[in-house]
This record gives structure tokens, sequence and C-alpha cells, in this order.
């Protein structure tokens, strides 16, 4: 799993969509940590349409800008719903212009002078996509959470779904996500899903000492590494930082 | 050999009506089965589903960019994306305003009232990928 997710945009060229696709690809990076690409704009010989092939088979995501009826725009759409990609889609004209092939898609109206409500209809469709890949996630470091309370005798409640999807996308601009290592998973989820509790400083602590005991190598580690993880996990307050760390002592450990 | 599957993408419009059989005849006489087209899709089942798993089983696309209309360039589009043949047919004034990705694929002409030649070079096309496969 890469650090950011892809999004490739598919929009028309002309130079008044320019600002537009400037706009949205500030917005994405920005809100949600996808790293946001379109097609080059001169499309003339085949090295370029295999380039945006390429561009689309590696994205997670596309949005596409169906106004005006760009028949390069409603190629490259083909290609992407070939190659199975969530498509978003976006217009300035009437649904009844949009061609029957992609009216059955997501499609989010919008209007140049009403961004906020722009915003509005994107988060709606991104957290529902973002959500998708988050939910797993979610339930897993509800499970860390209720072992952790059962293991000490606290009582923590985990964070919302939106502040822990918030969390995600912050963490994810930083790192990826720990899949295949389950030690290190929980020491990245954990954080994530307790929340603002986690700036106290001593139930870090203790969350930290209980994640070294339970960690599946714990008890090969050597005292003097054992003391460092803490001290490096009370210097960077909380978030993806010190789960960095944790991750990166994860590694060493299991090379021991 | 099982039967070889076709898809014609064309607009829906009436003035296309002739032109569509003529490739129907053109792809039959080549001994494919023609999939997509209006009469042979299923009922109940949303139109977008039904047009796009025809094309995915397809074997061949023959594509009028006359035009062009939206759904036939998604479609070529689509039909790409699955690394399927697609043969392009237009009428003469199509190559002007033919979409750049498209620039470098030959489109077999034909005029909107004489459609023997068409047949026969549409016949010629898939014959020459049938014979292609079959190695």
């Amino acid at each position: 799993m890469s650090a950011a997710k892809k999004c490739f945009v598919v929009m028309p060229f002309r130079p008044e969509f320019r600002y537009f696709y400037l706009y949205v690809s500030a917005h994405l990076k920005e809100e949600y940590g996808l790293e946001v690409e379109r097609g080059d704009d001169r499309i003339e010989s085949r090295p370029i349409a295999e380039k945006v092939r390429r561009q689309i088979r590696e994205a997670d995501i596309i949005l596409g800008d169906v106004t005006g009826a760009n028949p390069n725009v409603f190629y490259e759409l083909g290609l992407a719903d070939a190659m199975e990609k969530p498509m978003f889609l976006l217009t300035q004209d009437d649904v009844e212009k949009v061609p029957v092939d992609v009216r059955a898609l997501e499609l989010i109206r919008y209007s140049l002078d009403d961004e906020k409500a722009l915003r509005d209809k994107l988060h709606k469709a991104l957290s529902n996509f973002l959500w998708e890949r988050y939910k797993e996630l979610y339930e897993q470091g509800r499970q860390f959470l209720r072992q952790y309370n059962k293991d000490t005798g606290a009582n923590y409640e985990p964070v919302c779904e939106k502040d822990f999807e918030l969390a995600m996308v912050q963490a994810e601009r930083i790192q990826s996500i720990p899949v295949d290592d389950d030690d290190a998973l929980r020491g990245f989820l954990l954080p994530k899903i307790i929340g603002p509790a986690l700036l106290d400083v001593n139930l870090m602590e203790r969350m930290q000492s209980w994640w070294v005991k339970t960690s599946r190598h714990s008890r090969k580690m050597p005292r003097k590494r054992r003391g460092m993880v803490k001290a490096t996990a009370a210097a960077t307050p909380r978030g993806a930082a010190s789960t960095g760390r944790k991750r990166g002592n994860a590694r060493a450990r299991r090379g021991l | 050999m099982e039967n070889q599957v076709a898809f014609v993408s064309m607009p829906s419009a009436d003035e296309f009506r002739a032109v569509r059989a003529a490739t129907v005849k053109a792809l039959e006489n080549a001994g494919y089965r023609v999939c997509g087209d209006w009469s042979v899709l299923e009922s109940g089942r949303p139109w977008q589903t039904e047009i796009l798993d025809a094309l995915a089983s397809a074997d061949v696309i023959v594509a009028d960019v006359t035009g062009p209309r939206d759904n036939v360039i998604y479609e070529i589009g689509y039909a790409h994306g699955r690394r399927k043949p697609v043969i392009l047919i237009g009428r003469p004034d199509s190559l002007s305003t033919l979409p750049s990705y498209l620039r470098n694929y030959q489109v077999l002409l034909y005029k909107p009232d004489d459609f023997e030649e068409l047949t026969y070079l549409i016949y010629q096309s898939v014959k020459r990928l049938t014979s292609r496969n079959a190695r």
C-alpha cells in the first residue's frame, strides 16, 4: 500500500478548466492527502495514450469532469471503467446532457460560483470512498482498544468514525499503513482510535509499555532497547510520528 | 470453432439504421454473432450494465465515429481498456472530428448512401482478425 492514494483527473484541456483543475487538485491534496494527476494536454501520439493508460491503471480513484461533453474525456472514462476504477463525475451541465453510459455513475453537479457547494458534495462522495477503505481498520482498532482495556482495567472509548478517518488521512500523508505486521498495525491504530485522550502523557506511557509487553518479540528484546522505545514515544506526543518510530523498532527487533 | 462475438457501437438515431444493418450483415457473413444490438438486449436490466457486459464478452468491436457520439467514444475507450480490437468506421467528415486519442487508428470510411464497399471492408478486417486469433 503506497503512502498517498492516487487520484487521476479526467478533464477537458481547454484553458478555462486549467484554473479549475489547479483548484480541485490543491483541494484534494490538502483535504484528503490524495496525490492528483491528469493526462498530458497534448495527446497526439501513441506513447502519450500509453502514458494515460498507465496513469489510469495506477490510480486508486478517478475524478472526471464531463462538462461540455468532450470526446477525449469520454474515451478516458471508458478506459477507467474497463479497468474497474471507482469514478466520480463532475458536471456543470444538466444531467440530461450527460450520455447514458455514464449517467448511472455518481454525478456531482456544480457551478463555478458556488465553491462551498462543490466542496460539500465532493466531501460526501470522497468520504464514502475513503471510509470503505478505513472501515475494516476502524473495527480492528476498536478490537485493539478493547484488548487494551481488558488487559489494563482501563475504560477508554474509541473516537467516532469521522475523527478516525481524519486521523488516518493525516497519517497516510506521512507513512503507509503497516497492514501486514500485526504488532506494527496495533501500534499504528491505537493512537488513532483513542484520539485526544492520548494527549495524557501517562496514558501514552502505559499504552506504550502494554504494547511492548504484548508484542510478539518483546521477550527477546534487550532492556536497553525497550527503554529507547519508551523514550521516543514520550518525546513525540501523538499520531503518526510516534507510531512511525514504533514501527521502526518493531522492524529492528525482528532483525535481532 | 465456436461462433465469435462482435459488438456494434453506433448511434441509435434512425439515420444510422442502414449502416448498422450493413455492418451486422458483414459481421454475420464473416461468421460472427452480433451482440449489443437493441433487439438482442435482455430486458429488465440497467442499460449500462447490459451494454458493458456485451462489450466485455465481445471478441471484436465495430464502432461508428461519425459525429462523434459520446456513448460511442466511451464504449471505444472501454473496449481499449479491455484490450479488445476495435474497428472504426465513419463518414468521410468524421476524420476531422476524431478525438485525438483515436487519430492513429485507421477509419474505414463509407458514403452515407453506399454500403457495399463498407460491408466488404468490415468483412475483410474481421476475417483477418479471425485468422490471426486462430493461429
